[in-house]
């Protein structure tokens, strides 16, 4: 029985305002060579400046999976030809990442599972490179964007696995704000080296790069399974290459056969001081560290959130940030149900974001305390809800809208009351009979009757009243 | 550590000059400074390795500006730095 | 005393003068900043010494004449000035003395380059080289050797051959040279000069091309000590485009203290036989001057010098097969016509486009980066330079300066096929301050068979201040009141 190992190495780009070594905007820009400085294109006598909002960011996703930090840090330089590669040389980290023996928890059918992450370090981007039939076009806005590169020990069992992980990633940063993290566009890029082996010495081990996507991620892995298990029960041998997904086959193709062993010639960066991450540095970065998922999770199955509506909640991070904004424990169950069921389902249908409607934390706030309180139903929390998100009117005057509107005198409901007990003797004999579950069903009649318009609480009351 | 001649062909390669023309001469002279080289080996050190002298900490930079470089390539077309394709790449 | 000529009215030989007499002629409204322009223009245009590689009269003489408006408010206001070809000028090409860079513009000025202008001060010339400062006798230049003034036969020096040619010369009063492991001080010892490699992280190596990126210094040539001081304390200080800069006060000359009596420390590593026995006789001669003068002189025992050669070896040609990447003719420089393929241009430029000594500098520091070789070279390399850097720091503790000699011989004969080693020998006494990052001054004490001979006074990081009063005094000593 043949058993897959994987290993995932995933490319994150940073969100700063420069890049990793040159004062250059880092702006993603349809126009070639705009955000490109004498350093991007290695002008002879430029010199790598470190951009400390890179390190900050990469500090802060080094703790968040948990890893160890090298407090004393420096770069590396790692050297190869190729025409994207403007120095001749990348500047990295190789013998101190940034952070290192970290982790990061993900689900399985089996369970939780711990993934280990060996190494998060700092690097620059290349530029990119575009062939077409005679030509080759150079774009060096890419150039010295910085990266954070997240490698797990080969511990990932499968393809599925191999998602969880890669949605787990995806949702940490995030939450930390540390990148767009979109496959898309590339601002979060994979790549997963595939061996499979009977034994426990690992097999011969396959890249595959720059998968589009985490579903594709899952299909290219099973099916660089199937092709080794494949190649080695017909007896082949499992070469050690670079492949590439192939969106519309559903497969992996080769790209290159790996040399022998790349020979990068990594030497300490001598151009760039040695960096010192203090304990105070540490502290003040956990300090503004936002809740992650997983924390949140937590606290959400506490307070008895169901798991769709917390996973609903976690999928959008404007919308559980909104919640966070307006958190208590005793309405929290009441306001997550109406953000998904409300606000979620608004946004959704109006393909918006929440920042793209008017309504306010305390607001939503307020009306949950009425739900809370009773004094509104769940149509009528609704229709405020829309009103709000649409920007029509404010809370009060909704409520007021509303509470006019109400069938509140305590004769009119008595009489409505009067009516429908009239006309359901059966119905009033059941309950006289002990059967309960009548009072639903006048309860039903009364919202029916008033078009949900009267406060349910005084309704039942009365109702109570009359039966007694 | 003596240097063997496909070792000097290998590393020629690995920073793309070509020295088949005069692999003698190369090969004789790279000998010659390795020769020199060697004599660290001997040097006993207990200590840490030293990058650069007089090491300062923690330099870094805030702040973005732009330098528009397109200027630089001599060949471009539509922004683009622009070079003849490679056959074989 | 050198005699000032008056040719129809006009001073002449102004460029032998003293810095300071020239300043105060400029200052006095005797002469302005094109006459000495027009000087340099003739002598270098009459001058066979081959030490520029490119010259901007055009726009040397229309900044002298921009600046017959100007106040003359400092000492090197309206100085002509030779700037070493690998120190990168706006407009003005940059070459290293390569055929890779032969044509190369650099769109932006070296930090040095913005100070001297901020000084207004005149840049007539990009100055022949050892090709991208590799070598030690300027023969490696693609541009032809430069010739040593003193003996045309004889090298100048290198790497930077051209800038101590032109001041030795009279070209030119002042020059900026480059040092990675005596590149500034081999030349300045040859051309019985003042020469100065500064504490590193002093001058921002911003628009200097990178040779050995932990070794690299820009620093002063000049005739005078002084001259030396006021031109070094005009480009040193912290820059934001170099993060290796020191944030330290910078120097200026006011710093300087006479009068003070110091220790100091020789290596007992200079008598050693590998050091010519004219070299060794002229520096204990000059020892003795030293301790008449009332300074205290110690041998010291400093056992890791003796590594200096290799580990410059390892240093310097791993880090330079690394800054040398970015020549592969895809963004500047000199591009291959025929090719087959990104591998086979890349490789057909660069062997086109470097000399044979960069060729084999680059292959050697890579073999020493490659697979398994950077652990037992490179790495051990940078355990000895701590354990070099210590010993001369610990010196440092009890002495206030380290004197040497500056070279281990007089001035080589150009033209000569020499084994790839003997170049590099010629650094052994001026690396280990390299390695370690101190300053050091190379002056001229002495000629022999007219041959000068120079002292190398080495000192504690950011001390340059007394490694100047100490040179000043003996300059004195040793020369009097006596010009060049």
């Amino acid at each position: 029985m043949y058993k897959p190992t994987i290993g995932m190495e995933i490319h994150v780009e940073l969100k700063t305002a420069g890049k990793m070594f040159s004062p250059a905007p880092n702006e993603f820009s349809d126009k070639p060579n705009i955000n490109v400085s004498f350093i991007d294109v290695a002008l002879p006598g430029t010199l790598p400046k470190l951009n400390y909002q890179a390190v900050e960011l990469a500090l802060k996703a080094a703790l968040a999976f948990n890893c160890k930090i090298n407090q004393k840090m420096h770069f590396d330089r790692k050297s190869y030809f190729y025409l994207d590669l403007p120095k001749g040389y990348q500047i990295t980290q190789y013998t101190t990442p940034i952070g290192y023996d970290g982790y990061v928890m993900i689900e399985t059918d089996e369970g939780e599972k711990k993934i280990a992450i060996e190494r998060i370090h700092i690097e620059e981007d290349t530029c990119k490179s575009i062939h077409e039939e005679e030509k080759t076009y150079l774009d060096y806005n890419r150039a010295g964007i910085p990266l954070i590169e997240i490698v797990t020990k080969p511990v990932i069992k499968n393809a599925q696995e191999a998602m969880a992980y890669l949605t787990k990633v995806r949702e940490i940063l995030r939450y930390l704000d540390v990148s767009d993290v979109k496959m898309e566009e590339g601002s979060m890029r994979c790549e997963a080296n595939v061996s499979v082996s009977k034994t426990k010495k690992l097999g011969e081990k396959v890249e595959i790069k720059n998968v589009g996507s985490i579903s594709y991620v899952g299909v290219a892995i099973d099916y660089e399974i199937n092709r080794q298990i494949d190649i080695l029960t017909s007896g082949g041998i499992v070469k050690p290459q670079t492949r590439r997904y192939v969106e519309n086959k559903k497969a992996t193709e080769l790209l290159r056969e790996k040399e022998a062993q790349n020979d990068y010639r990594y030497f300490p960066e001598p151009d760039l001081a040695l960096i010192e991450i203090s304990d105070d540095k540490i502290a003040k970065i956990q300090n503004i560290m936002p809740q992650l998922p997983d924390q949140l999770r937590q606290k959400y199955r506490e307070v008895g959130i169901n798991e769709p509506t917390i996973k609903a909640l976690l999928s959008s991070k404007d919308l559980v940030l909104f919640f966070e904004e307006i958190y208590e424990e005793k309405t929290a169950l009441v306001a997550a149900k109406y953000l998904i069921s409300g606000v979620l389902k608004y946004l959704n249908k109006h393909n918006l974001c929440l920042s793209e409607t008017r309504l306010g934390a305390d607001d939503y706030k307020a009306l949950i305390n009425y739900k809370v309180a009773g004094e509104l139903n769940d149509q009528q929390v609704q229709e405020v809800l829309i009103a709000l998100l649409e920007g029509k009117g404010s809370l009060d005057e909704n409520i007021a809208q509303i509470k006019d509107s109400n069938v509140d005198d305590e004769a009119e409901i008595l009489e409505i009351i009067d009516e429908i007990l009239a006309v359901n003797q059966e119905q009033v004999a059941a309950y006289k009979k002990g059967n309960d579950r009548m009072l639903k069903y006048f309860m039903g009649q009364i919202m029916q009757k008033t078009k949900g318009k009267v406060n349910p609480q005084k309704a039942q009351k009365l109702l109570l009243s009359r039966l007694s | 550590m003596q240097v063997k001649k496909d070792k000097v062909r290998y590393v020629s390669k690995l920073c793309k000059i070509d020295i088949e023309d005069n692999i003698d001469k190369y090969y004789e002279e790279f000998t010659a400074i390795m020769e020199s080289v060697n004599k660290i080996l001997d040097a006993e050190v207990d200590k840490d390795i030293l990058i650069v002298p007089n090491q300062n900490t923690n330099r870094f930079y805030e702040g973005i500006h732009t330098d528009k470089v397109n200027k630089i390539f001599a060949k471009v077309e539509n922004g683009y730095h622009v070079f003849r394709r490679w056959k074989n790449d | 005393m050198v005699i000032m000529c008056l040719e129809g009215g006009k001073m002449t030989n102004l460029l032998d003068l003293e810095l300071i007499k020239i300043h105060e002629l400029l200052k006095e409204g005797k002469i302005k900043p094109i006459d000495l322009v027009e000087e340099c223009a003739q002598r270098i245009a009459a001058s066979d010494l081959n030490a520029f590689i490119n010259l901007d009269f055009e726009g040397a003489r229309a900044q002298a004449r921009a600046l017959e408006n100007k106040k003359v408010d400092n000492i090197l206001f309206g100085i002509p000035i030779a700037i070493k070809d690998n120190i990168v000028t706006k407009g003005l090409a940059t070459t290293c003395a390569s055929k890779v860079l032969a044509d190369y513009v650099s769109p932006f000025d070296a930090k040095v380059i913005e100070k001297l202008k901020e000084k207004n001060m005149i840049i007539v010339g990009k100055t022949n080289m050892d090709e991208f400062a590799m070598g030690g006798t300027g023969e490696t230049s693609y541009f032809g050797p430069t010739k040593n003034p003193l003996n045309k036969a004889m090298s100048p020096g290198g790497s930077s051959s051209g800038s101590a040619a032109a001041v030795a010369g009279g070209l030119v009063p002042l020059a900026l040279g480059s040092d990675t492991g005596g590149s500034i001080r081999e030349p300045a010892a040859f051309c019985g000069l003042v020469g100065l490699n500064p504490t590193y992280g002093r001058v921002s190596r911003y628009g200097l091309i990178a040779f050995g990126s932990s070794l690299d210094q820009i620093g002063p040539l000049s005739r005078r000590v002084i001259e030396n001081a006021h031109l070094f304390a005009a480009i040193n200080g912290e820059c934001q485009n170099d993060t290796t800069t020191a944030s330290e006060k910078p120097f200026v000359v006011s710093d300087i203290e006479n009068g003070k009596k110091y220790r100091i420390a020789v290596p007992n590593f200079c008598l050693t036989k590998v050091i010519n026995a004219d070299v060794v006789s002229v520096f204990l001669a000059c020892l003795d001057k030293i301790k008449a003068a009332g300074h205290q002189v110690d041998f010291v025992e400093l056992p890791y010098m003796k590594y200096a050669i290799p580990l410059y070896q390892v240093i310097a040609l791993a880090e330079a097969s690394s800054n040398l990447a970015r020549f592969d003719g895809i963004k500047y420089g000199y591009q291959a016509s025929q090719y087959d393929n990104y591998d086979d241009y890349v490789t057909k430029t660069r062997t086109i486009g470097f000399g044979t000594e960069v060729k084999r500098r680059i292959m050697v520091g890579t073999y020493l980066l490659s697979s398994e070789n950077v652990d037992v070279y490179y790495k051990k390399a940078l355990q000895v330079r701590r354990e070099l850097s210590d010993e001369i720091r610990l010196a440092f503790q009890q002495y206030d300066l380290i004197v040497t000699p500056a070279t281990v011989s007089t001035s080589l004969i150009l033209g000569k096929d020499r084994n790839p080693n003997e170049i590099f020998l010629q650094d052994l006494l001026a690396i280990p301050f390299s390695m370690s990052g101190h300053p050091s001054l190379v002056m001229p004490v002495d000629k022999v068979d007219n041959n000068p001979i120079g002292l190398q006074i080495a000192g504690r990081y950011y001390d340059e201040k007394t490694i100047y009063a100490f040179a000043l005094e003996l300059e004195k000593n040793v020369r009097g009141d006596e010009s060049v």
